[in-house]
């Protein structure tokens, strides 16, 4: 069974500034960093949307992986998210396009985050509260 | 001890039926968190209408009276007594009043609202549908709804002198059927699959784009269906300009609202200003009656996947990077036996209920919810709510609310002259 370290969430809703601020953040089983930027801001349901994705070293340096794969579901109701978001892009500065996020219900949100990074496998799970 | 008993059992009675059924007198005090979320139902908060980047006429005033024209029109049919608004009547908020659909036959499904529904990104209960004029074109051909075929289509257009034009000016040059077979479809029975494998590709394609296009122009008329404000909104107005004065629902539908948006969970689903997250759940709702569970958005999202009139197929208009649901569309386990959202705008007039119109009144869903039973198929999301009489009565007042006429002009509720 995977073991999933959630050691950290923030949430920063109605984030004014989505370039600057992680709208959410975690850090991995094996310390890095996860930032999560929404291109959608203040993040609200039912609107089909891309986040860009952030993966950083202990001293704050942006990594490339090998596989990076975000899901995600609502514990309290049995069932995932509504779309099937995808990596298919690598921006210049580093950072990963996730496409197709949609949230279709307001409530607590598990995201689970697996990557791959020098050969062996990391994982992280954010919760957050959409209002 | 025996002179005790009938008293006590008299006490028991009396309070439990007291419980069930006397309102506890709350003030109707709403916190800042409850006030925004009721604020993001009002219709005030819905966005303008996106464009529909896989139908290119979807917002053309021309197109939209084409698909007027062919809306109502009964010849669009095998029997030349059904046209989409048989079943999609204006006057029942586009419902039928009937559990399940009659057209040239007798559907297996209930008939849906269209209000609204153009804000949508999935249509039927399965979600087999990604756009509304793909959608519009699936009835045209379906055995049990209008049961003709793309070429009688074509035959009628190209017979039709209004038609002719209206089309043309539209889309161009109609195909020339003078060498046609007089039935064909590649979704039909034998003979109209025959007749179709006797034309060449190029036929086929003008044909089916033809057919597209038809759906675009039923899609153009079928945006201008959306809701219009009603004693609901009216309350979320007051509460946000004078809420010492919220006149426009009483106590009870007050009560029925909290239980809405709190105990009840309603909200979870039908969250918005059309009150429906237009996604698909599970909530444990049998069958219709003698038939197996459908496997719902489970198949629904893999049909549409093969849909020759998707947002990523030939015939339509959209780019790849446009088709952005499609692309992203998840189609997990989870999703077995889950069916649409409806939205609750006029769910006074659109009755009965649920995809097989298996409950006949509100009371009947409301209770539904209140016990969630075992699903069929897969599992229930929803959970026992424990809602007390006095209470399901309250939020039953509550979705009575939410009925009011259109934001449609007058004309595209009625048929047109022909």
């Amino acid at each position: 069974m995977k073991l999933f370290f959630s050691l950290s969430l923030l949430f920063a809703i109605s984030c004014a500034h989505a370039a600057e601020t992680p709208y959410l953040s975690g850090t991995t089983e094996k310390g890095l960093t996860i930032e999560i930027y929404s291109e959608l801001s203040p993040l609200r349901i039912n609107q089909i949307h891309s986040w860009h994705v952030r993966i950083l070293d202990g001293g704050g340096k942006t990594l490339t992986v090998e596989q990076l794969q975000i899901n995600g579901g609502m514990p309290e109701h049995d069932h995932g998210l509504p779309t099937q978001p995808q990596i298919t892009a690598t921006l210049d500065n580093g950072d990963y396009l996730l496409e197709g996020v949609r949230f279709h219900m307001q409530g607590l949100w598990l995201l689970e985050i697996d990557l791959q990074h020098d050969g062996s496998e990391d994982s992280a799970s954010i919760e957050f509260v959409l209002q | 001890m025996k002179k005790l008993l009938l008293p006590l059992v008299a006490i028991i009675v009396v309070t439990a039926i007291g419980w069930n059924y006397l309102s506890i007198p709350r003030a109707a005090h709403w916190s800042e968190d409850e006030l925004r979320l009721i604020a993001s139902l009002s219709l005030d908060a819905l966005p303008p209408l996106s464009p529909d980047p896989s139908n290119r006429v979807a917002d053309d005033p021309a197109a939209a009276e084409l698909g007027h024209r062919l809306y109502f029109d009964t010849r669009l049919s095998s029997n030349g007594q059904v046209a989409c608004a048989t079943c999609h009547k204006p006057e029942l908020m586009f419902t039928d009043g009937l559990p399940l659909a009659v057209g040239v036959g007798i559907g297996p499904v209930h008939t849906p609202s269209l209000v609204g529904l153009a804000y949508s990104p999935w249509f039927y209960w399965d979600g087999r549908k990604d756009s509304q004029w793909a959608q519009a074109l699936a009835p045209l051909e379906a055995k049990h709804e209008h049961a003709t075929d793309r070429i009688q289509l074509l035959q009628l257009l190209s017979t039709d002198s209004d038609y002719r034009v209206m089309y043309e000016d539209i889309f161009g040059e109609l195909p020339v059927v003078s060498n046609l077979p007089k039935t064909g479809t590649p979704e039909g029975d034998e003979e109209q699959l025959a007749n179709w494998n006797t034309l060449d590709t190029g036929t086929q394609r003008a044909i089916s784009e033809f057919f597209a296009n038809l759906g675009k122009a039923i899609a153009a008329y079928e945006r201008k269906i959306m809701p219009g404000p009603g004693r609901f909104d009216e309350y979320i107005t007051q509460l946000a300009t004078n809420p010492a004065e919220t006149e426009a629902l009483n106590n009870t539908e007050i009560a029925g609202l909290r239980i809405f948006i709190d105990k009840g969970q309603c909200v979870s689903c039908h969250n918005g200003p059309l009150l429906s997250n237009h996604e698909f759940h599970n909530t444990g709702v049998l069958a219709v009656s003698g038939t197996m569970p459908s496997m719902g958005r489970y198949d629904g999202v893999r049909t549409s996947r093969n849909d020759p009139f998707n947002c990523l197929g030939e015939f339509s208009d959209a780019t790849t990077a446009e088709c952005i649901e499609l692309r992203f569309a998840r189609d997990a386990n989870d999703l077995v036996g889950a069916m649409k959202t409806p939205t609750l705008r006029n769910i006074s007039l659109t009755a009965p209920y649920m995809h097989g119109g298996q409950m006949s009144t509100l009371s009947e869903v409301v209770e539904h919810y209140n016990e969630a039973p075992s699903s069929m198929l897969s599992h229930n999301e929803a959970k026992p709510l424990n809602l007390r009489a006095v209470e399901r009565s309250q939020l039953e007042a509550f979705l009575l609310t939410l009925t009011a006429p259109l934001a449609t002009e007058q004309r595209w509720l009625v048929a047109p002259d022909y």
